[in-house]
This record gives structure tokens, sequence and C-alpha cells, in this order.
């Protein structure tokens, strides 16, 4: 089966071959800030949590949170308003 | 703020809706003769990078939010009711754009004939999306130091209520094709077992602007059960395998490609053609995944005709009666003659591998990008040449897509 399977694949020298494929400037900027941005995530691929980005029903919790306040004391208190349910990462 | 408000009517399969960049293009597709299968419509990727995922939106599905790319251009094809009007809201928050700010609302139908395109920097939502399938085929961009762009989350989010908008800066570069298949071979693995995705939003963390990701706990693979879908396979020489995908609403998934090539082309499964005959499908040189897009739930029945010269069922016969589901590919090695039986249309995203044999040319087996026989159930044939076993690598399957564009 041709079905990418967990483990077999080297993410990063992958990457770095195809960065140094780029023919023209513009693939080389666009695949250097590409591998600059990915990297750091590249040797725990599981955290890389929604890679292509799509509009989504938003969580219920998060929205009532978002919508009642925009400003937080910190990353914690955020957290303590969330609740259970809701998975806050900071970026 | 004033609002431009545009009705697309469903025979409009151009238009521009007054944000640079936001229209709609027409797609590329075909008719498909009633004596060449049950198949009515293909339409194929869009050109381009050649990568596309679908999103399917349950019953109960509702957007609450606009999102905002940074690096992703999306072009979305609506695949469904041809009679359900859709909503679609725009606001351009691009940097600099001569409209920042401009808010557009359009109604348009679904149909496969035509894309929206939206850049990256235009926030946008829909309404009355329920049971409808989009394909998008998104064009990706990257940038050295963009602070509105994360890698791991290209939208921002802000909620439909929200009166002070945002301005961001969008990605400059554009990812090479190749860059554009690693990413989506990133993603199958990442949602090689599917999880719910996460919201973005800008907030003020301890006096700094912060960006914050909120991923739903409490959501996990909602709707019906897939084991007793895929377990109604289990006798039939056609596997059926949990498509790679993640959580994107309540019973409703995004799904990126199976197969290493990322290419795939959407049908119309007709469910009047060929009533009544025998006829099956049989593909010698490709290995198909079919994955029902739309009318989820609805019964369908497959039957099978095993041909390969070396199975031991060879010349057995089979028929499952299972429930269409996006979540369920069905895999069809080559030699084996099939046929979807359903009550009703449905559009099915199909994919490819193709194989070739170490001793070509060989005249025995049809050529590469014909490698389709109508063949009648009741008339089994005496045997197939041996089939290829070489499989093609996913740059030559991409280029053959290619080809196919160029070509028309």
């Amino acid at each position: 089966m041709n079905k990418v399977e967990k483990g077999h694949v080297d993410w990063a020298k992958e990457l770095q071959d195809l960065v140094s494929l780029a023919k023209t400037d513009e693939d080389r900027k666009a695949a250097f800030a590409f591998a600059n941005a990915i990297n750091p995530y590249l040797a725990k691929p599981e955290l890389l949590k929604t890679l292509l980005g799509k509009i989504m029903q938003s969580p219920t919790t998060a929205l009532a949170v978002v919508a009642a306040e925009r400003e937080f004391e910190s990353i914690e208190a955020l957290r303590e308003k969330a609740g259970k349910s809701v998975n806050v990462i900071p970026l | 703020m004033s609002i431009n408000l545009h009705y697309i009517p469903a025979q409009c399969n151009k238009a521009d809706l007054g944000i640079g960049g936001l229209c709609f293009e027409e797609n590329q597709y075909s008719s498909i003769d009633e004596g060449s299968g049950w198949f009515a419509l293909k339409v194929r990727s869009s050109p381009g990078p050649l990568v596309s995922d679908f999103v399917t939106h349950g019953d109960d599905f509702e957007y609450t939010t606009l999102g905002i790319h940074i690096g992703q251009d999306d072009r979305l094809t609506f695949f469904g009711d041809r009679e359900q009007e859709i909503v679609g809201e725009f606001i351009d928050c691009r940097q600099g754009s001569p409209t920042l700010h401009k808010r557009v609302v359009a109604t348009f139908k679904a149909s496969p004939f035509r894309r929206l395109i939206i850049p990256r920097g235009v926030a946008h939502t829909f309404d009355n999306l329920q049971g409808i399938v989009t394909r998008d085929e998104p064009v990706w961009h990257s940038s050295e130091n963009n602070p509105h762009w994360n890698v791991n989350n290209d939208l921002v989010s802000i909620l439909r209520s929200d009166k002070k908008l945002p301005v961001v800066s969008v990605n400059e570069y554009r990812l090479p094709d190749e860059l554009h298949l690693y990413l989506t071979r990133l993603s199958q693995e990442v949602l090689s077992d599917p999880k719910p995705y996460s919201t973005r939003f800008r907030l003020k963390i301890g006096g700094e602007d912060r960006y914050v990701m909120f991923q739903e706990n409490a959501w996990n693979d909602e709707g019906r059960d897939i084991q007793p879908i895929i377990a109604a396979l289990h006798n039939s020489p056609i596997e059926a395998l949990r498509s790679s995908y993640a959580i994107t609403g309540k019973a409703s998934w995004t799904l990126v490609p199976n197969t290493g090539s990322a290419v795939c082309d959407v049908l119309l499964l007709n469910h009047t053609r060929g009533n009544g005959s025998n006829d099956l499908f049989l593909h010698q040189r490709t290995r198909k995944w079919y994955t029902f897009l739309t009318g989820e739930g609805a019964e369908i029945e497959i039957e099978t005709l095993d041909l390969r010269p070396n199975s031991s069922a060879f010349g057995s016969s089979h028929i499952a009666r299972t429930l269409a589901d996006p979540r369920v590919t069905y895999r069809v090695e080559p030699g084996i003659a099939y046929r979807f039986h359903t009550a009703r249309d449905h559009f099915v995203r199909t994919e490819n591998e193709v194989f070739v044999a170490e001793n070509e040319p060989r005249g025995d087996l049809p050529p590469i990008g014909g490698d389709l026989a109508v063949i009648s159930s009741s008339h089994v044939p005496s045997g197939l040449s041996d089939l290829p076993t070489l499989r093609c690598p996913d740059r030559v399957v991409r280029q053959m897509a290619r080809f196919e564009h160029d070509v028309g």
C-alpha cells in the first residue's frame, strides 16, 4: 500500500532535499521560508494540529470565552475560563 | 458599512465578486457517454499543485466564525444538491488592499462546474452548507517574517459578530508544487488517527497580542460507527479502508488524499445508468480508490467478480451491502471487476495508482490512459493475462494528470 505509514519517512531529510531542488529564486525563497517554519515540528509531527487550516465549526466553549472577553492575565487564566472540554494551545 | 450583494445564476461559471481575486472560475470537466458505464460526469483536478481535500458538512453544521487564511488561497467546488442555495460572506482584510474591509455577500447554488477562488487575506464564511461537500484545491504560500502566519494552523478566526475587523499581511512566496505534495503527505501522517482541528484567535495575553489555538476535546469521531461499514466488505475482494481525515465539526470531516500522488478526480455516479444490465468495470493496470463524498448514509451495493489470474477465488462473484460514508474508501485491485448499485446519485472521489509490467510494451494489456473495460458478469472471460505488478512512481501519476489537463 502506498498510503503514508507512520515512522517510515525522514521528513527533515526529505524537506532538505526538496529545498535543494528549488529551481528559481522565488521557489528558493518559498522553500527556505517554509522549511524554517516547519522544521521545528518535524521531530514530532504529532504536534502539528491543523496543517491544512480549514475554517471549521468552532468549539462552543471557546466561542463563548472569546465572545465574552479578549484580554487575559495569562494563559493559565484563559485555560481556567475555557474549562476542560477545550485544549488551549498558545502559539 | 455597506454590503455588496451578488447572485450567481446556476449556469454562470465565471464571475467577479468585487474584491480583488475573489471570483468564480470554470472547472475542467467532461461528460461521460452512457455506453462507457454508469458515471455521467468527470470533474478533473484544476491546474496547479494538483492536491485537493474535501470537507463534509453534517446536518447540524454551522459556521460561527469567519476564517482568514494567511498563506493559503482557497479554490472551492461545492458538490451536492444543485438546488441548494449557499450564502457566502467575504471581507477583504489584506493590508494595503484597495478594497480593504469591503464586504461582499454572494448567493449561489452548488455546482460541479465552477470553483470559488478566495485569495488569502479575505475573511470568509458560509451558510446553508448542510449536506454539501466542498473540494478545496489550495495554493500555499510561505513567508519569512509574517507574525500572522503559523504553519501549524494557517487560519485566523474572527467572530461573525466582531465589529472591529483585522488587517493582516499575507504570505508572499508561492510554494513549489513539490512542497504542496510534501505538505499533503505530512497531513496524511498527522491524520493517520482522526483528530479534531483547532481554531486560532488573536487575544491579548498578559498585555501582549498573541495567537492562541482552541481544540475541542469533547468532539470525537461523531456520527455513525464506521466499523460495520468496513466490516460489510469483509468477504469481498474489494477492501474497505478508513479514509485519512480530520474532524472539522459535529459529524463533519476534512478528507485528505489516500495515495502518495495526491491526485484525484470527482465522478458523478448516476444511479439510473445501466439499470438492468450485467455490466461491470474492469481495470488491469490501475488500482482504484473510491470514496463516496455525497449522499452519506444512503445504501450502496458493491458487486464484484474476481478475475485476477492467480486468485484462489478466480471467477467468483460477490455482493456486499453497506452505507455511503466519506470516512470509508474502497480500494479495487487490478483484475477485480466491479459495480456500484445505488438508489440515488453520488459524487465520488476517485484516486488511481498505475501499474506497468517488466516486459512492456504489452499488447495484451490495455494502454495506459485507456485502462477501462466494460464486461458482462454473465460472460466471465476465460482468463486475463498476467497483470502488471510494478507501481508507477507518484510523480509519473502526477505527470499523467498534467498531460490530461493539457489535452483537455
